[in-house]
């Protein structure tokens, strides 16, 4: 029989978490599907369970001057929901794009990011956001940015005695909007073709003084495409879906598997990219942020 | 006369119970002290078993037995080729468990039943299989080719049949022909994904020595007579229940899938009660499936346009087994020509054996990809000789008075000549035309282009053989005590309101309200004689049927009304749930005519007081029953259809894409169809609706894929999409009822039509919208945004940008 840990505090968790292996639960929402794969096709294997969603202290969103403050049991729904800067409108699209509803509900921006699909859809937008990723165990607290916490094909850094206890995003420049495209082979509860985010700051005079844009679902680890974002500084954000190259895509290595073609990947980034764009700087200006 | 509501829309007597959750599946059937199986399902698309070694499984706790088809007794044979036809070469069907060879990725292998689900599925891992893994072929086309490696080893070229019917002249029409258009088109495989999964429940009654079965099944009486059989017991000992079933789309009329054999032979062997539900997962590898077909379809035309005569070859994949002989492969063949004349046919096909899981009909049954063969050959044609895609065909519908129209030659599922009953194709034709609005198709393709997409018109016409015989029945009695009318047939439902459209043909008869009727299907303790629910038959076989039989009843009630009344019998009426002088308020109701037609001993109640010995109305001559009388009102009755009737419909669609993203966007769906009178255009509707959902799914979003070694790559509802409520169009369905002349009540079935046309219309439309770009033809279902991104240029063009 596995053993069924749920604790009410931080402090507890981590101590059951050094003293043994064990599968952390949130939302359940992506470890249940996957036990249950297994289970279809005759691995009958369980872990203890490390159950965190009593813990009532990962459940806060905080807003500071400087920064952002998500909780690590802080769910889509809640992300849907929250006031937030403009330049949230991404994160904020992609929680409406998650799942379902109950999906929704249930599953965690954590979780999200530790199971570290190629398809999460909440990881290009922390990569947008600049995101850290704050982790603790009896050891102590560190943190890390959301490029170096996750290292490869549902690999993260997050040691066997850690946990994700929350998601720091630094407060984005004035003005900065923000937006998410998914392309998926159906409207909802679909696993991503591709998806962008960007993050973009122009100043009075439409010129753009920050960008960020991310793709997911087109290489083992979703990818700021650094090479586009400098050639947008400077230019006007009118201007953006033009200054668009190939090029600016090499970081990509999209693959073929049963959803779609390495290829059609390729293509599809570049145009939701470009889509992206167009809905950016079509947008009249909205709340300052 | 009552008020008739043959024709409207009456609300659903089934809906309060099951949208309140309060419907009964196999899984709510909690018997005392049930036992639980699970399966041990083969991993290999074709091995050779080595060694089983089940003991591991037999010690562990909770575990009641453990099967293999060593312990199974005779059980262990061939399971019954349900519909046996010459053309099957090597018809080969599988045994309830592996014996030494498997075929496909999920064939059972072994059970185990135990005091619950977990530890029987526990157990079921502690079981040692060794395989011999085989070389396979799994590809459609790969099987069927020279030097495939063969599912099974004595069938050559893995050819389960071969076929080929002609009507009238093909060769003498492609000689004289001015035009041949020739194209192949392919049709992928996809799968029904019931809501509930199938399920099996099974008790043995040692006393009565009874087999009670509860099966989510659409044929509960054929399952009956099927396990009689096998078991070797009185079919008066074997009752079984499909009570509510959770959709069944012909997934469920296969019979014996091996655990319906194996559920009720534990519950016998354990004297137990044992039940089984079937996981996602195992409905994924373990229940049929159905689609893949490969055609080339060539048509000999005339400089105008008409077509005199076609040919078809096609291959049909029939997975690792053919249960149900080639009824797909079939209806596929004589439904090739649709609405149009063309009197020289020749069609030839191959059931190809693959090692995958077995394919039986599934809504539509070769129909869809027939539609899709003809249609898009047609668009061909119509593109060949610079011809008006409506043109074209308007040149060659079956005529109105044409009708009957016969394809001599053509053998139709029920063993008889393909015969067209009536229709009004080139009306159907227009009433789509200018539903979708033909007439401003440019202007809507301008203003698709003005936002950088691209608008198609698509258009599908189909046909539909519906109504299959042999027959069912019907019987209809009138409660003395409530005066309710209770109907009873044999064949089953699976959610599609066959209770109400019965009620309301019984109701019209008797001059009740639908909702007094009730109506008892699927249980063969209730009504023994039928055959189940498929090929869109139950409203015209069943329907029918009841019909006869509540006519019947309404005589009776209106010659024993006169009695009572002291009336002529012209004079009597039946309406409100009585029995009437025309224009007097003088009446009995039915529940006193029911108790007065049945001599009475007892008066246990004031009614009965007057159908007993002293009462006076009892006085007449001869026994109290006449010789060659009943007691009540209670009528059998029976319909054998004398060939299928035929629906038929429109389907048009304007169909926008994303030349970029290469989505596909439906703007405006049109579907005009005619089944013939409706009895409830609700129901129709919701028939209609939810076959397009499923042709939806075959235009643009499922495919059930394996890889190389028939490893299913998308056996669960992550990567196996269907459409959902969001990818659904709204559809402007536009009724038309031409009555059939083969039955009574001039009805046509339509539990499929909605499904079949729907990959030919949208595909059409997505070919249309993108010639401009030079995108060239799509002939294959269904359409993903890759296979558009590749007709557009796509790697190279990917690379070029
Ligand atoms: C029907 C359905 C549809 C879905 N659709 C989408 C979709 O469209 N897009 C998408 O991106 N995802 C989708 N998902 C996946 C899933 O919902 C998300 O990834 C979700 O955010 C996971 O959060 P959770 O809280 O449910 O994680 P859980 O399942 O509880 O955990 C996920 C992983 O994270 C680990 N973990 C969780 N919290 C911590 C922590 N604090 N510290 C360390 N490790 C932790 C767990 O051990 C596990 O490995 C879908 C899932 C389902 C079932």
């Amino acid at each position: 029989m596995a053993a069924y840990f749920r604790p009410t505090t931080l402090e507890e968790a981590l101590a059951v978490r050094a003293a043994q292996p064990v599968t952390v639960l949130a939302g359940g929402t992506d470890v249940y599907p996957i036990r249950a794969n297994k289970v279809g096709w005759g691995d009958m294997h369980r872990d203890d369970v490390l159950d965190i969603s009593a813990i009532a202290e990962l459940k806060e969103i905080e807003q500071t001057a400087d920064r952002l403050r998500f909780g690590a049991l802080t769910t889509w729904s809640q992300m849907r929901r929250a006031d937030l800067p403009e330049a949230f409108a991404g994160y904020q699209a992609a929680s409406r794009d998650v799942g379902g509803v109950q999906v929704q509900n249930r599953g965690t921006l954590v979780g999200n990011i530790c199971t570290a699909s190629p398809a999460g859809d909440g990881i290009p937008c922390l990569l947008s956001l600049d995101a850290e990723i704050e982790l603790a165990s009896a050891r102590g607290r560190r943190t890390v940015p959301i490029q170096d916490f996750i290292t490869g094909y549902r690999q993260t850094v997050c040691g066997h005695d850690e946990l994700v206890t929350a998601i720091l995003i630094p407060r984005p420049p004035a003005g900065a909007v923000g937006d998410f495209l998914k392309l998926g082979a159906r409207r909802y509860l679909v696993i991503s073709i591709a998806m962008v985010a960007a993050v973009i700051a122009a100043d009075d005079t439409g010129v753009i003084h920050h960008a960020s844009v991310a793709v997911g679902a087109c290489s083992e680890v979703a990818k700021r495409l650094h090479d586009l974002e400098a050639a947008l500084l400077g230019q006007p954000l009118a201007s953006a879906p033009d200054l668009i190259e190939h090029a600016h895509f090499a970081a990509l290595k999209p693959i073929g598997d049963l959803r779609a073609s390495g290829h059609y990947r390729d293509s599809a980034a570049r145009d939701l990219v470009r889509d992206l764009f167009v809905r950016l700087s079509a947008e009249p200006k909205r709340r300052a942020a | 006369m009552a008020t008739r509501t043959f024709g409207e829309p009456v609300q659903r007597n089934i809906d309060d119970r099951l949208l309140t959750g309060q419907g009964h599946y196999i899984d709510d059937i909690d018997l005392p002290s049930v036992a639980h199986a699970a399966f041990l399902r083969s991993p290999f698309a074709r091995a050779k078993i080595t060694s089983i070694d089940v003991s591991a499984a037999r010690a562990h706790p909770g575990v009641l037995g453990v099967f293999t088809c060593d312990n199974i007794g005779h059980i262990d044979q061939d399971l019954p080729l349900l519909i046996p036809h010459p053309c099957l070469v090597g018809p080969r069907t599988q045994r309830p468990l592996a014996r030494g060879d498997v075929y496909y990725v999920g064939q059972t292998v072994a059970m185990v039943v135990a005091v619950d689900r977990y530890t029987a599925e526990d157990a079921v891992r502690l079981i040692e299989v060794d395989y011999d893994p085989l070389p396979v072929s799994v590809e459609l086309e790969d099987a069927a080719a020279d030097g495939a490696n063969l599912v099974h080893e004595d069938v050559a070229g893995n050819v389960a049949a071969h076929f080929v019917q002609n009507s009238g002249d093909a060769a003498a029409a492609f000689a004289r022909a001015d035009h041949v258009t020739k194209i192949t088109v392919r049709v992928e495989r996809s799968t029904a994904a019931p809501m509930e999964g199938r399920a099996v429940c099974a008790r043995w009654d040692r006393i009565t020595e009874q087999l009670m079965v509860w099966d989510s099944t659409q044929a509960p009486i054929s399952v009956r007579g099927g396990l009689a059989s096998l078991f070797d017991i009185d079919e008066d000992r074997v009752r079984v229940v499909a009570p509510d079933v959770g959709g069944g789309f012909g997934q469920k009329v296969l019979f014996f899938y091996p655990e319906e054999v194996l559920v009720p032979m534990a519950a016998i062997q354990l004297d137990r009660p044992v039940k089984w539900i079937e996981d996602r997962t195992e409905n994924f590898i373990g229940s049929t499936q159905e689609r893949t077909q490969v055609h080339t379809i060539e048509l000999a035309a005339t400089k105008d346009g008409e077509v005199l005569g076609l040919r078809d070859f096609f291959l049909h994949d029939t997975g690792s087994f053919i249960p149900y002989g080639i009824a797909i492969a079939q209806v596929a063949s004589t439904s090739i020509a649709g609405p149009y004349r063309i009197p020289n046919i020749e069609v030839e096909f191959k059931a190809i054996y693959t090692p995958t899981v077995p394919v039986t009909p599934y809504r539509g049954c070769g129909r869809p990809q027939a539609c899709f063969a003809i249609e898009r050959a047609m668009d061909k044609l119509a593109e060949e000789l610079g011809l008006d895609r409506f043109e074209v065909r308007r040149r060659n519908f079956i005529a109105p008075d044409q009708f009957p129209w016969k394809r001599e030659g053509l053998l139709f599922a029920d063993g008889l000549a393909v015969c067209y009953d009536s229709g009004e194709y080139d009306t159907a034709l227009s009433k789509a035309a200018e539903a979708i609005g033909l007439d401003r198709l440019d202007e809507m393709k301008a203003d698709a282009r003005a936002r950088g997409k691209y608008l198609g018109l698509g258009l599908g016409f189909y046909v539909e053989g519906t109504g299959l015989g042999p027959y069912e029945g019907g019987h209809v009695r009138i409660h003395p005590i409530t005066g309710k009318i209770y109907v009873n047939t044999g064949l089953s439902t699976q959610g599609q309101g066959h209770d109400t459209v019965f009620a309301q043909i019984a109701a019209d008869q008797l001059g009740v309200d639908p909702s007094d009727v009730i109506v008892v299907e699927g249980d063969t303790g209730a009504f023994d004689w039928g055959v189940a629910t498929f090929a869109s038959r139950a409203a015209v076989v069943s329907g029918n049927a009841i019909h006869k039989a509540a006519s019947k009843a309404r005589e009776m009630v209106i010659e024993a009304a006169a009695n009572m009344l002291e009336a002529a019998p012209g004079d009597i009426e039946l309406a409100e749930g009585k029995a009437r002088i025309s224009g007097s308020d003088r009446a009995v109701t039915l529940a006193e005519v029911a108790t007065a037609t049945n001599p009475l001993r007892y008066a246990f109640n004031k009614a009965a007081q007057s159908a007993t010995q002293f009462a006076p109305a009892s006085k007449h001559d001869g026994p109290p029953l006449a010789d060659g009388k009943a007691p009540g009102i209670e009528v059998t009755d029976y319909y054998s259809p004398p060939y299928s009737t035929w629906a038929y419909g429109c389907h048009a669609a304007l169909v926008e894409v994303d030349p970029a993203l290469c989505t596909v966007d439906i703007r405006q769906y049109v579907c005009v169809h005619d089944c013939g009178n409706m009895i409830n255009p609700m129901i129709v509707e919701g028939q209609v609706i939810g076959g397009m959902a499923q042709g939806l799914g075959g235009a643009l979003y499922e495919k059930v894929q394996y890889d190389q070694d028939g490893n299913p790559r998308n056996a669960g509802f992550m990567d196996f999409l269907m459409p959902y409520a969001t990818e659904m169009p709204k559809v402007d369905i536009v009724h038309m009822e031409t009555p059939s002349p083969l039955n009574p009540l001039g009805i046509k079935g339509v539990g499929e039509a909605g499904t079949i046309a729907v990959p030919a219309t949208i595909i059409s439309g997505i070919e249309d919208a993108l010639k401009p770009l030079g995108a060239g033809h799509f002939h294959e279902a269904p359409v993903f945004p890759h296979m558009i991104f590749e007709k557009l240029g796509g790697a190279d063009q990917a690379k070029a940008s």
